[in-house]
């Protein structure tokens, strides 16, 4: 293989334009026991946070029509553990490691950035999107918020000088204003999109299938929804884009591309096929072969319309 | 270190397989019981009873997610796994439907198994219902060792439930059978046979339950680590045998059911609270030590 599957996320080089999505992978004993991390473009680690998190009561998963609801709550062993203990396992099996950071506090993020900025982390992704946690702003989500989300990236940026990616949450009513903001604030690529938030019911207990109640649907149920809002930023912003969202296999992977994306994520597939992201970077391969493209970069945005 | 971890993964990656098993066998043993033999070359040897198989019932997107199935038996010698499953949803509905010759997309083995202490002897097996399916890999394992004694309480709705007791018999085991509605042996609660059995040894009449060896050994308060004790079965039937051995201070394993993403340790969906916070029920578990487990 050459390089036509070569992408930059700004100053992030990729080997290839797919990346396991945050949360879906493990750090070492998860799929890596199984496929070679190296094939990837990267891997997006668990968000982490500045101290441990417990994560949400369980039932934490629930499974819908063609998707899946999710409210872990972002449990994980806080930063400190993430850099003694995760990150050189991640790093050793992996070509690229973006860490995901996460807060309830702008802060946090801040600092969040400024530690990692010290370790062998490939580049940041900024979650303020992140739908099963509360926070104290107005908004329920800092990247509902135009002013939350420039301030985050801002703070994250004068603290790095690593690769920042805001990470966006769909749910909001016009995804430009965010995206924008986050550009303007210095952000250097954008991941879209993050989980819609949802809730299941199951009609005899009539409870909410879900301990936290509420969750994040993720899938090949909300495709459509992420492909229209790449679509949509990708007019706006001169800045990357990482397409997220019900990513299952090659089609689905071209179409985000078409639509303006520059590397995509590949999340709740890996629980359906664990070899869903190689076999997507082996589809691509062939695709390009097919439309005689010499690089992947040439398919971003060609959507015809 | 970074020679570490690949000698880690080296060693894990022969452990954990994701594949096409051929379908032997797929037929109803049981109204909406199901038993299904999967030929699996390579990988039978390393299955610890207690671990299971992340199965893809189907290859559309409704249900999406794949289904863990405990591994109920194997046969080392043949490349066999066999899955006890029963109907209970989309995914196991669509298991059943698969027929012989096809393949089954599989993930696993995954999972801790159950932990059997050299200084045990006296076993005792306690199912409620399809919790049977690994505990009946587990008597297959405990049949090997040289001293040991091997009681299986059965438990079940009814008797259409009742789906391995001669397995259990033909391994030397005995069984105990118990029906909430006393369609099959005796009227109950596998876990109220399990502590009168405990309690009072020689007051039941049935044959198999009295007897002065084994079970009956065990006096109230006094630590017997010679008896082990595994459960699996319905989450209220693991909280009252966890209550049951903290009281007889037994040892107890118990095998956990929980929705599951990933399988293998990566999403932290299948979390269960124990002592020491969430751990997964797919990679600390499924089989836990019951004393380790929080009950709300």
């Amino acid at each position: 293989m050459g390089k036509e599957l070569e992408v930059n996320i700004g100053r992030l080089k990729l080997k290839n334009p797919v990346i396991a999505a945050s949360g879906t992978f493990g750090y070492e004993q998860g799929y890596q026991d199984l496929i070679d991390a190296r094939e990837l473009g990267a891997v997006v680690s668990k968000s982490i946070t500045l101290k441990p998190y417990e994560g949400n009561p369980p039932p934490r998963i629930c499974e819908t029509t063609a998707g899946m609801l999710n409210s872990i709550g972002l449990q994980n062993e806080g930063v400190e553990d993430f850099i003694a203990d995760k990150l050189p396992a991640l790093k050793a099996n992996s070509l690229k490691v973006i860490v995901s950071i996460a807060g309830k506090r702008q802060q946090d993020y801040r600092e969040l950035a400024k530690i990692l900025d010290k370790t062998s982390a490939d580049a940041i992704e900024v979650n303020i999107s992140c739908p099963n946690v509360e926070h104290k702003s107005s908004a329920r989500l800092f990247s509902q918020d135009p002013a939350d989300t420039a301030s985050i990236i801002r703070s994250v940026k004068r603290q790095t000088n690593k690769p920042v990616i805001a990470k966006l949450s769909p749910n909001i009513t016009d995804i430009t204003l965010i995206a924008r903001a986050a550009e303007r604030a210095g952000a250097d690529a954008l991941s879209m999109i993050n989980t819609l938030i949802g809730m299941d019911v199951d009609i005899i207990s009539k409870k909410p299938r879900l301990g936290n109640i509420t969750g994040g649907l993720s899938g090949p149920a909300i495709k459509p929804v992420a492909l229209r809002m790449v679509w949509d930023v990708y007019h706006c912003v001169k800045i990357p884009i990482i397409g997220i969202g019900g990513i299952m296999d090659t089609e689905d992977a071209i179409a985000f591309f078409l639509c303006g994306a520059t590397a995509v994520q590949v999340g709740t597939a890996n629980f359906v096929n664990p070899h869903a992201a190689s076999d997507i970077i082996k589809g691509l391969n062939m695709y390009l072969q097919k439309q005689n493209l010499k690089n992947i970069t040439g398919l971003v945005g060609s959507l015809k319309v | 270190m970074q020679g570490m971890i690949r000698q880690k993964l080296t060693k894990e990656n022969l452990q954990m397989l994701h594949t096409k098993a051929e379908i032997l066998i797929n037929k109803e043993i049981a109204p909406a019981h199901f038993k299904m033999a999967l030929r699996l070359e390579g990988l039978t040897e390393k299955i610890k009873p207690g671990q299971f198989l992340h199965i893809r019932a189907g290859s559309g997107y409704d249900p999406l997610l794949r289904r863990p199935i405990s591994v109920h038996r194997v046969s080392s010698r043949e490349n066999i796994i066999e899955l006890l499953y029963k109907i209970i949803g989309k995914g196991t509905q669509l298991m059943s439907r698969r027929s012989k010759g096809t393949y089954l997309d599989i993930l696993g083995p995954l999972g801790s198994g159950f932990r059997v202490p050299k200084e045990q002897t006296n076993f005792i097996l306690i199912a409620g219902g399809m919790g049977v399916a690994p505990l009946a890999g587990l008597a297959d394992q405990l049949a090997t060792y040289r001293k040991k004694t091997i009681t299986v309480i059965l438990g079940a709705r009814n008797s259409d439930s009742i789906v391995c007791a001669k397995e259990f018999q033909e391994i030397g085991a005995r069984v105990i059978i118990v029906t909430e509605d006393g369609s099959k042996g005796h009227r109950g609660l596998a876990t109220t046979v399990l502590s009168d059995m405990i309690e009072q040894f020689d007051i039941r009449k049935t044959p198999p339950v009295i007897k002065k060896k084994g079970i009956g050994t065990i006096t109230i308060g006094e630590y017997a680590p010679e008896v082990g004790l595994y459960a699996c079965g319905p989450l209220g039937m693991l909280g009252s045998v966890a209550k049951i051995a903290r009281q007889y201070k037994i040892q107890a394993q118990g095998s956990f059911e929980e929705r599951m993403g990933c399988g293998v340790g990566a999403c932290l969906g299948c979390a269960i609270k124990t002592r020491r916070g969430y751990e997964r029920v797919c990679k600390e578990g499924p089989v836990f030590d019951l004393s380790d487990i929080v009950w709300d």
